[in-house]
C-alpha cells in the first residue's frame, strides 16, 4: 500500500512516536530475558497499518503483505473477498481445507472490522466440511458469542466470504433437511426471549435464509437453554440455544440484506438472487408522505430511569435551542453548551456526562462551549435575564426561581452526514447574520436598527421570539404597551400585570421589575416589532396587516423590518448516562495475579493467608508428605506445570527456582497423562484437551518473605498484598509476587491480563490551549508544538495549537495515577529486572511526552498515544481519530489507557482466560499509525472548517439534505490521502477552557442519598424548567422505572434462587431438605422483601404529588396490593379452631 | 376429606360440629354433604350433632334426597386459604409436601430408596436392580446424547442417566425440572468406587390410575366452561359476548358457569397496555364484568377464578378477587382462588388458569399452543399443574403445594392460552375453554391464532360435551 500522505512535520511527529516505541521495546526486550515472566519477549505485536495489524492479530505470516497489493487496486469490501484466492493458492502455508476455510474468513472478517474488535478471533469458533444427503459436501461455519461486536455487516459478508472461498475448493452449497430448517426458526426466536435482538425476522424469512443461503450457519451454544422441538438432529451438534448463529442470521444476513446484495453485485456472485425477494418482502410499508421539516420525536424520552433528569421535552418551547457550528472539542457525536447552563441545570450535566437527544444522532457527549448563548431564567426578583457566562451562573444560581429557556446545543455539520438527518433551521446567530449583510458587531440598539434599516436582517441579539407567541398575546402586548407603558430616557416602563409578564417571558426579552414596573432597557426592536411608534402609539402597519402563519411574519410586518427566527429549532434532552474517570480494578481489587485460594478470605490477602493455620488442613493435606505440624502457611492450589529447560527442574514459576533459567508449560492429558507435543491441544492418544496442571503445595510464609527482600522491604513496612483466588487461565501460570508487592507499595491495582489501566470516558479534541491543559509552553515546545494553530510561534499558554492526532489529554486524577504506575515501572525494573529506570517522574507534568496505549472494550488491538497535557474534566480529550481507531465515538463511551512500558513488560495473554470472549479487551496487537481510511468511518464526517458558508444555512431553512450541500464544506473525507488529513483542521466555535463547568455529575454527588432523594431532586429541577412537563415526567418515571422494577421484582421474588453463604453453591430452587445439598449447611434466599418494596414509597409519594393518569395511580395501588398478598400483611397469630384437631 | 377442613367448613358457617359427625363426613368422602347438612339445619342448633345430619339418623329415610346439592361447593381454594409463609427459606416445606404427596402415589410401583443410602460409600446397591422416587434439579445432555436427570428426595440428590437407545426414552426426554419422578433401574459406580449414578431402565410417574373411570352426578344438570374474557381490552368481542348471554336465557337446562380467569384485561399487566385498553381503569373494567354477569340469567350459579391479568398477586396460588372489585357482581358469583377444587352435584371440577402452560410448552417436546389438551394431560400425569419453578409461573411459598393434583378431578378446567380444546384422558375430562377476545398484537407477533367466543357445555349426568361458538 501507498505510503501515508504526510506533511514533513507531521512525518517528524510520526517518526518521533515510532523512535520512542522502538526504545522501549528494546528496553523492555532485555528486561523480559530474564525470564521472570511466562514468555522471555515482549508478547504485543506492532503494526503500523491495517494490513498489519491483520497478520498480527490472527498471526498468519505473509497476510500483511496481500492485503496491501490487494487493497491497492480494489475496495476493502473487495480485497476482503479477493484474499480467499490467496488462501486457496496456498500462498501462507495452510494446507488442509478447513484450514484455509478458517484462514480466509477470519483474515478478511478482520479487515471489515479494521482488525480492531475481537468477532475474528473469538467469533468464530471453527469451520468443518460436512457431507449433504446427496453426499456432496458443504462448509459449515460455527459463530460464538462475540460474532456480537463485528456488528451486523460484517457478520453477514463473513458468510459471503465463506461462499465464495468454497466455491474456490469445489465444495458444494448446504443443502437443508426440512427439520433443520425448523430448527433455526425455532431456535432464533427462543434466542430472541432470552437476549431480545435488534431485528427478528419473520419465520417465512428465517426459513427463506436457511433454503437458500449457500453455506451452513451454525453456532456453539452460548445459553443456558435447550430448544425444545427440534432435538438431536443429527448434522446439529448441541440442543442448546447458539447465540451466535441466531446473530449472522437475524441481525447480519435479516437486517443487513441490502448491503449484501450491494457486494453480491459488485462480485458477481451468484446463488444469492433470493436476497431480492428478502429484501422486497421486508421493505417497509410506504411511511406516509410526511410534510418536510422536522416533527416532535419522543423515543429519547423512552425508558426513563428514576434520578437520570430530562431537561427538554421533544421541540417544546424553552428547550435546547439548536446552534449550528463545531467548536474544537465537538463533533463525533459530541455537542456543546455553554458552561452556565450545565451549572444552572443543576450541575447534572458535568463535563463528558452523555445525553439522550432528540436529533440528530441518540446521544451526544457533553462538552462546555463559552461561544454560544447560555440560559434566559426568571429570577426571584421578577428579573427576566439571560446568563453567559458561568461566573454570573454563580452569582444567581440562588436567585433564579424559573428557567425559560435553557440555552443552546452546539451540534456540528457532521452530525448531520453522519446521522443521515435533514438539516434544520439553527438559531439566528451573528456568524449567520454577517454573511447576509451585517456589517459589524452593532454597539448598541439603536445601530443594530440601523444596520437593519439599511437592508441587512435584524442583528440576533436584538431578534426576540415572536415566532413563540400567537397573535393574540402580540396584540394584547401591544395594546398594554400602548396603555400602560412610558418611555422614559430611551428605557421603557410597563405597569406591572401578570398577563404581560407572561408575553414579556414568551418573548424573553430581559427586563427587570422596579417599582411596580417591568423595565425594558433595550426597548426599540421590541417596540418595532408590537407595532408601536417611540411615542407608544400603534403605527399605520397595523391597518395593512396581512394575513400570517406566525408571531415572527407579524412582527416583520409590524416592525417593516428583516427578521429571522431567533429560536431556530429545539432539540430534546434527557441525561444519559454519567462519566466516569477511574482506575480498572477487579472484583475484589488484586495486586497480583497470584492464587491462594479461600485461605486469603474475602480480602484475598497474601499475608493473611501466609500466616494461616487452617483448621481442616488435615482434609486439605491428606495423602500428601506434608504433616500437620508444618502446614502454617502452607496452601495447596492448582497452577500451572512448566519445566526447566536447562535443569529439567518441574516448578509453576516461570523462572526456574533451581538454576534461573525460563520455564516452559507443560500440557498433558487429564485421562491417560500423556504429554502433548508443542502445538498440539489434543490428546493424542484419546482426544481429550490437553491441560496446564498441577496441584501445588507452597509455603506461602516463604514466597512471600522471599518476595519482600527481593524488593527491599520489611515485613512490618510492607503494603497489605492481595492476591486472586485461582487461576482462570489454561496455562495457569502466575505472576511474580514481587510485581504485586510493587504494585502494593503504589496503590495500584492490576487487571486480568497483567497491566494496569484508567478508565475515562471519551471526548474529542482538534485544538488546544497550554493554559487550559496544564502543561507550560516551554514543554510543549520541547515535545514539537513550536506553532499556534494559525503558524505563528507558541509563546503564550492562551495561543491556541492544534492537537496531533496520536496526542491525549488525560484528566488530572489519570495523571496522578499513572504518576504511580510510572514509579511502579522504574522500581520493577531496577528491583526485578535489574535494569535502569524508565520514566523518572515526580508530576504529572513529567508524563508529558511519554507514551501510553489506549484500549477499548471488545476490542484486541491497542492505539500508541503520547500525553500532552491533562484536564480537570473527568474524561479523556483526544483526537478524534484516536477515539475511531478504537472504534469508539464519543457519546458516552469510555475506555482505558496504560502506560506502555506497563503494558510491555507486564502483559502476556497466557494470563487471559481461556473462556470464549478470554481475548477481549486485551492488547493483542499494537498499532503504532494512526491513517483516517482504516480507522471508524464516523470520523469522516467531522468537519474541519472555520465558518459553514451561507449556502448551509440557507439550506437549513428548507431542511435539505445534509449531503446536498456537502460540496460547500470541509470534512474529512475530503481530505484523505493528502497531507491535510492530519492538519489544517479549523472549528467555528472556541470555549475558553475545555473544562469550564461542572466536573462531577449531581446524578453521582453523595448529597442525593438513594433513589427516593434523586428523584426528588430531579422533580425539582422539572418543576423549575418550561420545557420540562413534570405531571408527565413523575409519570414516566414511574412507567418506565419504579412499576417494571417493583413488577419485576415481585416476579422474580416468587421464582428466585437461592444460595448456601458457606460454600457459595447456588440453587436454581430451594432442594427439598431446605438445606444445603452439598454441605448441609442452611441455604439463603437470594430476593428479599426490601428488593421488591423499596420504589414503593417514592411511587406513592409521587402519586400524591403529581398529577397522574388514572390508569398510573391505579398501577400503583394494585401492586401495593399484591405486595402485601405475597409478604402478607401483619403476622395473625390467632388460633384456629380446626388448630386442635 | 380431611377432618381439619370439615371442621373449618362448619366452622366459617358459623356453627360447631360434633366428632361423630365429622367423621362421617369424612368417612364419606365430604362430597357435596356439607352443603347439604348446612341447608336442612333447624334454626337454633349452634352445635351440629348426629341427630342434625338425616342420613345418620336411621329414622329418617330421605337420606338419598340430601346428598346432592345445588350450590357449588368448594373443596379446595376457598377464599383465604392460600397464606404465604413469613420467610422465603421456608419455601422448602412447599416442595417437600409436593415430594411428599407424589412420592406416596409412586410408592408402590417404585419401592424408592432413600437416595442418601444410594449415594453412601459402600453401600449394598451397587450393580442391584433399585428403585427410586426424586424430585428433579437438573436435566442435561451428555455428549452421546443420553438424557442425565440429577434428581434430589430429602436425604440427598443423585443423577439418573436414560439411555437413548432405549424403549421409552421419548418419555425420558420430556422430563422436566421439578416433577417428581420414579426410577427403576441399576446402581454404577465409578472406577474409585463412588457411587456415579443409575442407570434407568424404567421412568414413572405418579399419573392418573389406570382404574379410573368416570363418575358422572347421579342428577341432571349442565354447567358451561369458560374462560379469559378480558374485558377491558380494545380486543374483547361484546358482541359475542352478549349473543352468549342471550342464548343462556335459552338455555334452561344449564345451571352452572365456571370462569378460569382473565375476565379483565387487567391493567399494567405488560408494557404500554394503557394503548390497548378500551377501560383503562381496573374498578371500571371489573364494573362492567359485574354487569355483564348480572345481566345473566339469575338461575346460574357462577363460579370465577383470578388469572394473571386480573388485580390479585401473580404468585400462585392467587387469592380470590378482593371485596373492593365486587360491587357490580350480583349476588349468584362465587369467587375463589386458583387453583381450587370445585364441587358441582358431586362432580369435582379442578379449576386452574394455566399460567404453567407457557412453561410446560416451553420445556415438553412437540407441545405447542394449538393443543392445549396435551398439555393438560402432561398435568395429569404428572399429578401437579405446573412443576416447572422459576420460570414464567411465580410461586408464592406456602406450607402445602396448592398445585399438586391430590385427589383425581372428574374435570380440569384451563384457560389462559385462548386455544380451546377438550380432551379425555383416563376418565379425565380435560377442558380449555378458549376466549372472548380477538387476536391481540402480541399474539399475531408470536404466530397464535385463537379461537374466540366458545364455550364448552358439560352435561353432568352423562360427563358428555359439546361446543358451541358465538362468533
Amino acid at each position: 500500500m501507498a505510503e501515508l500522505v504526510t506533511s514533513p512535520e507531521y512525518r517528524a511527529y510520526l517518526d518521533g512516536l515510532i523512535a520512542g516505541l522502538d526504545r522501549a521495546m528494546e528496553i523492555a526486550n532485555a528486561a523480559k530475558s530474564i525470564g521472570v515472566d511466562p514468555r522471555p519477549y515482549v508478547e504485543i505485536p506492532i503494526a503500523s497499518d491495517l494490513a498489519g495489524r491483520v497478520e498480527a492479530l490472527l498471526g498468519y505470516k505473509g497476510v500483511a503483505a496481500k492485503i496491501r497489493e490487494l487493497e491497492d487496486r480494489m475496495s476493502r469490501e473487495e480485497a476482503a473477498l479477493k484474499i480467499g484466492d490467496a488462501f486457496v493458492g496456498k500462498e501462507f502455508g495452510e494446507a488442509a481445507r478447513e484450514e484455509i476455510l478458517d484462514h480466509a474468513i477470519r483474515t478478511s472478517m478482520a479487515l471489515l472490522t479494521e482488525g480492531v474488535v475481537a468477532a475474528p478471533t473469538e467469533g468464530i469458533g471453527k469451520v468443518a466440511v460436512r457431507r449433504n444427503d446427496d453426499g456432496t459436501e458443504y462448509l459449515s461455519i460455527y459463530y460464538a458469542g462475540p460474532i456480537r461486536s463485528a456488528g451486523g455487516t460484517a457478520q453477514a459478508l463473513s458468510v459471503l466470504v465463506g461462499d465464495y472461498v468454497r466455491r474456490l475448493l469445489g465444495i458444494d452449497r448446504y443443502k437443508p433437511r426440512d427439520d433443520e430448517i425448523e430448527r433455526y426458526v425455532e431456535e432464533i426466536k427462543q434466542y430472541n426471549n432470552i437476549q431480545s435482538m435488534q431485528y427478528l425476522p419473520k419465520d417465512d424469512d428465517i426459513r427463506m435464509i436457511i433454503r437458500h443461503c449457500p453455506v451452513c450457519i451454525d453456532g456453539e451454544p452460548t445459553e443456558q437453554e435447550e430448544i425444545s422441538g427440534y432435538r438431536n438432529l443429527e448434522r446439529v451438534e448441541t440442543n442448546v440455544v447458539r447465540g451466535g448463529m441466531c446473530l449472522v442470521i437475524a441481525e447480519g444476513i435479516g437486517l443487513k440484506a441490502p448491503k449484501i446484495q450491494k457486494n453480491v453485485a459488485k462480485m458477481n456472485l451468484d446463488g444469492w438472487e433470493w436476497l431480492e425477494e428478502l429484501i422486497s418482502g421486508n421493505a417497509p410499508a410506504q411511511e406516509e408522505e410526511e410534510e418536510p421539516g422536522v416533527h416532535p420525536k419522543d423515543k429519547y424520552m423512552r425508558d426513563m430511569l428514576a434520578g437520570r433528569p430530562a431537561f427538554s421535552y421533544p421541540m417544546r418551547k424553552g428547550g435546547f435551542r439548536f446552534r449550528l457550528g463545531r467548536c474544537r472539542n465537538t463533533g463525533l457525536a459530541t455537542c456543546g453548551f455553554n458552561p452556565a447552563t450545565l451549572h444552572i441545570l443543576d450541575d447534572y450535566l458535568a463535563v463528558g456526562t452523555q445525553m439522550k437527544v432528540e436529533r440528530p444522532g441518540k446521544a451526544c457527549g457533553v462538552v462546555p462551549c463559552t461561544d454560544i448563548e447560555g440560559p434566559t431564567v426568571r429570577l426571584k426578583s421578577g428579573e427576566v435575564c439571560r446568563i453567559d457566562t458561568l461566573d454570573s451562573a454563580n452569582k444567581y444560581y440562588d436567585q433564579i426561581e424559573y428557567i425559560l429557556d435553557i440555552g443552546e446545543i452546539l451540534i456540528s455539520f457532521g452530525e448531520f452526514m453522519e446521522n443521515n438527518h435533514v438539516l434544520m433551521p439553527p438559531s439566528y446567530c451573528e456568524e449567520w447574520w454577517l454573511q447576509e449583510g451585517g456589517p459589524r458587531h452593532p454597539a448598541d440598539e439603536g445601530e443594530a436598527l440601523r444596520f437593519a434599516a439599511e437592508g441587512a436582517y435584524l442583528h440576533p441579539d436584538y431578534t426576540w421570539f415572536w415566532d413563540d407567541c400567537t397573535e393574540e398575546q402580540l396584540t394584547f402586548l401591544a395594546e398594554k404597551t400602548a396603555a400602560a407603558g412610558s418611555m422614559k430616557n430611551g428605557v421603557l416602563y410597563i405597569r406591572e400585570d401578570p398577563a404581560v409578564k407572561k408575553v414579556l417571558e414568551e418573548l424573553l426579552v430581559p427586563h427587570t421589575v422596579e417599582e411596580g414596573s417591568y423595565v425594558l432597557r433595550t426597548p426599540l426592536a421590541f417596540l418595532r416589532g408590537l407595532g408601536l411608534t417611540d411615542t407608544l402609539e400603534r403605527s399605520s402597519a397595523w391597518q395593512t396587516l396581512p394575513p400570517f402563519t406566525n408571531g415572527l411574519i407579524m412582527a416583520a410586518h409590524l416592525s417593516g423590518l428583516k427578521m429571522r427566527s431567533k429560536a431556530g429549532t429545539r432539540v430534546g434532552g434527557r441525561m444519559g448516562r454519567p462519566g466516569k474517570s477511574a482506575p480498572r480494578k477487579m472484583k475484589p481489587p488484586v495486586h497480583v495475579l497470584f492464587p491462594i485460594g479461600e485461605a486469603g478470605g474475602m480480602k484475598r490477602s497474601i499475608d493473611s493467608a501466609s500466616k494461616i493455620c487452617s483448621a481442616d488442613s488435615d482434609e486439605n493435606f491428606a495423602g500428601t508428605s506434608v504433616t500437620t505440624g508444618q502446614v502454617e502457611g502452607l496452601i495447596q492450589i492448582q497452577t500451572g506445570e512448566r519445566r526447566c529447560q536447562k535443569c529439567g527442574a518441574v516448578t509453576f514459576k516461570s523462572r526456574c527456582p533451581d538454576c534461573g533459567a525460563h520455564t516452559e508449560a507443560v500440557y498433558r492429558c487429564p485421562h491417560c497423562n500423556q504429554e502433548g507435543e508443542p502445538g498440539q491441544d489434543s490428546c493424542p492418544r484419546c482426544g481429550a484437551n490437553l491441560v496446564c496442571s498441577k496441584e501445588s503445595i507452597i509455603s506461602l510464609a516463604q514466597e512471600y518473605a522471599a518476595a519482600l527482600k527481593n524488593v527491599g522491604m520489611s515485613p512490618s513496612s510492607a503494603p497489605e498484598l492481595k492476591g486472586v483466588r485461582g487461576l482462570i487461565s489454561r496455562e495457569r501460570v502466575i505472576e511474580p509476587m514481587e510485581k504485586g508487592l510493587l504494585r502494593a507499595k503504589n496503590t495500584i491495582f492490576v487487571f486480568r491480563d497483567g497491566t494496569i489501566r484508567y478508565d475515562m470516558i471519551d471526548l474529542p479534541l482538534t485544538h488546544f490551549r497550554p493554559a487550559e491543559v496544564g502543561v507550560s509552553v516551554e514543554k510543549l515546545r520541547s515535545i514539537g508544538y513550536t506553532k499556534d494553530m494559525h503558524g505563528a510561534e507558541l509563546t503564550d499558554a492562551s495561543q491556541t495549537a492544534e492537537l496531533h492526532p496520536q496526542d491525549i489529554m488525560v484528566s488530572v486524577d489519570c495523571g496522578e495515577y499513572l504518576v504511580r504506575v510510572a514509579r511502579y515501572i522504574d522500581e520493577l525494573l531496577v528491583k526485578v529486572y535489574g535494569q535502569e529506570a524508565f520514566y523518572h517522574v515526580e508530576t504529572p507534568e513529567d508524563l508529558v511526552g511519554h507514551l501510553v496505549m489506549g484500549l477499548a472494550p471488545h476490542t484486541s488491538a491497542g492505539v500508541l498515544a503520547r500525553i500532552v497535557g491533562f484536564t480537570k474534566a473527568k474524561a479523556g480529550y483526544a483526537h478524534p481519530y484516536y477515539h475511531a481507531a478504537k472504534r469508539r465515538n464519543c457519546d458516552g463511551d469510555e475506555d482505558c489507557v496504560m502506560l506502555l512500558m506497563d503494558g510491555l513488560l507486564n502483559f502476556s495473554r497466557s494470563f487471559l482466560p481461556s473462556t470464549r470472549g478470554g481475548t477481549m479487551d486485551a492488547p493483542l496487537v499494537l498499532t503504532t499509525t494512526l491513517n483516517p481510511k482504516e480507522v471508524d468511518k464516523e470520523t469522516l464526517n467531522v468537519d474541519v472548517m472555520s465558518r459553514y458558508p451561507l449556502e448551509v444555512y440557507l439550506a437549513c431553512l428548507t431542511y435539505r439534505p445534509p449531503k446536498e450541500v456537502g460540496k460547500f464544506v470541509d470534512y474529512v473525507e475530503k481530505r484523505v490521502e493528502t497531507p491535510g488529513q492530519f492538519e489544517g483542521f479549523s472549528f467555528t466555535h472556541d470555549t475558553t477552557d475545555i473544562s469550564e463547568g461542572p466536573i462531577d455529575t449531581m446524578y453521582t454527588n453523595p448529597i442525593l442519598k438513594g433513589t427516593a432523594d434523586k428523584i426528588k431532586a430531579e422533580l425539582g429541577l422539572a418543576d423549575r424548567i418550561r420545557a420540562v412537563d413534570t405531571n408527565d415526567l413523575a409519570e414516566r418515571i414511574i412507567n418506565s422505572h419504579l412499576m417494571p422494577d417493583m413488577i419485576g421484582n415481585l416476579r422474580s421474588f416468587s421464582k428466585q434462587a437461592f444460595r448456601c453463604p458457606k460454600c457459595k453453591t447456588s440453587y436454581r430452587r430451594i432442594p427439598v431438605s431446605g438445606k444445603c445439598n452439598k454441605c448441609g449447611g442452611p441455604v439463603k434466599a437470594t430476593m428479599h422483601k426490601g428488593n421488591v418494596t423499596k420504589y414503593l414509597e417514592i411511587s406513592k409519594y409521587m402519586a400524591e404529588h403529581y398529577t397522574l393518569s388514572a390508569y398510573t395511580n391505579q398501577r400503583i395501588q394494585v401492586t401495593e396490593m399484591n405486595i402485601n398478598s405475597t409478604f402478607g400483611e401483619e403476622e395473625k397469630t390467632q388460633m384456629d379452631l380446626s388448630d386442635f384437631f | 376429606m380431611d377432618k381439619r377442613e370439615i371442621v373449618a367448613r362448619f366452622a366459617d358457617a358459623g356453627f360447631l360440629v360434633h366428632h361423630q359427625v365429622v367423621n362421617y363426613i369424612s368417612e364419606c368422602g365430604g362430597t357435596g354433604v356439607i352443603e347439604g347438612i348446612l341447608a336442612s339445619l333447624p334454626n337454633g342448633v349452634t352445635v351440629v350433632t348426629p341427630k342434625e345430619v338425616p342420613a345418620m339418623t336411621p329414622l329418617r329415610t330421605d337420606r338419598l334426597d340430601v346428598g346432592v346439592s345445588r350450590t357449588p361447593e368448594i373443596l379446595c381454594g376457598r377464599e383465604g386459604s392460600s397464606i404465604p409463609l413469613a420467610d422465603p427459606e421456608s419455601s422448602y416445606a412447599m416442595f417437600r409436601d409436593r415430594y411428599d404427596a407424589l412420592a406416596g402415589m409412586l410408592r408402590g410401583r417404585v419401592n424408592p430408596i432413600p437416595i442418601e443410602a444410594l449415594v453412601r460409600t459402600g453401600n449394598r446397591f451397587t450393580d442391584q436392580e433399585i428403585g427410586l422416587a426424586g424430585m428433579v434439579t437438573t436435566i442435561s445432555t451428555s455428549a452421546k446424547g443420553h438424557r442425565v436427570v440429577e434428581v434430589e428426595d430429602p436425604t440427598g440428590s443423585i443423577k439418573v442417566l436414560f439411555n437413548k437407545n432405549r424403549d421409552g426414552f421419548a418419555e425420558a426426554e420430556s422430563i422436566i425440572p421439578d416433577e417428581v419422578i420414579g426410577v427403576k433401574g441399576q446402581l454404577a459406580r465409578d472406577s474409585m468406587g463412588r457411587t456415579q449414578m443409575v442407570f434407568s431402565d424404567t421412568l414413572f410417574r405418579p399419573e392418573i390410575p389406570l382404574t379410573n373411570t368416570i363418575s358422572p352426578s347421579k342428577e341432571k344438570g349442565k354447567a358451561v366452561f369458560i374462560s379469559d374474557i378480558h374485558v377491558g381490552s380494545n380486543t374483547f368481542l361484546p358482541k359475542a359476548w352478549e349473543k352468549f348471554s342471550e342464548w343462556m336465557h335459552e338455555r334452561k337446562d344449564i345451571g352452572y358457569l365456571l370462569i378460569a380467569g382473565d375476565v379483565v384485561d387487567g391493567i399494567g399487566i405488560y408494557p404500554d397496555q394503557d394503548k390497548e385498553l378500551e377501560i383503562k381503569t381496573i374498578y371500571e373494567q371489573y364494573d362492567h364484568v359485574g354487569d355483564l354477569m348480572a345481566a345473566l340469567p339469575d338461575r346460574l350459579k357462577i363460579v370465577i377464578s383470578p388469572g394473571n391479568h386480573d388485580a390479585v398477586r401473580g404468585a400462585e396460588p392467587q387469592p380470590a378477587l378482593p371485596e373492593e372489585f365486587r360491587r357490580n357482581f350480583p349476588e349468584n358469583v362465587t369467587f375463589v382462588e386458583n387453583p381450587a377444587v370445585v364441587n358441582i352435584q358431586s362432580v369435582s371440577v379442578l379449576m386452574y388458569h394455566g399460567r404453567s402452560i407457557d412453561d410446560l410448552i416451553k420445556f415438553i417436546p412437540g407441545a405447542s399452543y394449538t393443543k392445549p389438551g396435551e398439555i393438560m394431560q402432561a398435568m395429569l400425569k404428572r399429578r401437579h399443574l405446573g412443576p416447572i419453578y422459576g420460570q414464567r409461573t411465580p410461586l408464592l411459598s406456602t406450607d402445602k403445594d396448592a398445585l399438586v393434583i391430590r385427589d383425581v378431578p372428574d374435570i380440569i378446567h384451563t384457560g389462559h392460552i385462548h386455544i380451546s380444546d377438550v380432551i379425555s384422558y383416563r376418565g379425565v375430562l380435560g377442558i380449555n375453554a378458549g376466549t372472548w377476545q380477538s387476536q391481540t398484537s402480541f399474539q399475531k407477533l408470536m404466530n397464535i391464532t385463537p379461537t374466540p367466543a366458545e364455550a364448552v357445555v358439560v352435561d353432568l349426568f352423562t360427563l358428555a360435551y359439546e361446543k358451541f361458538c358465538f362468533l
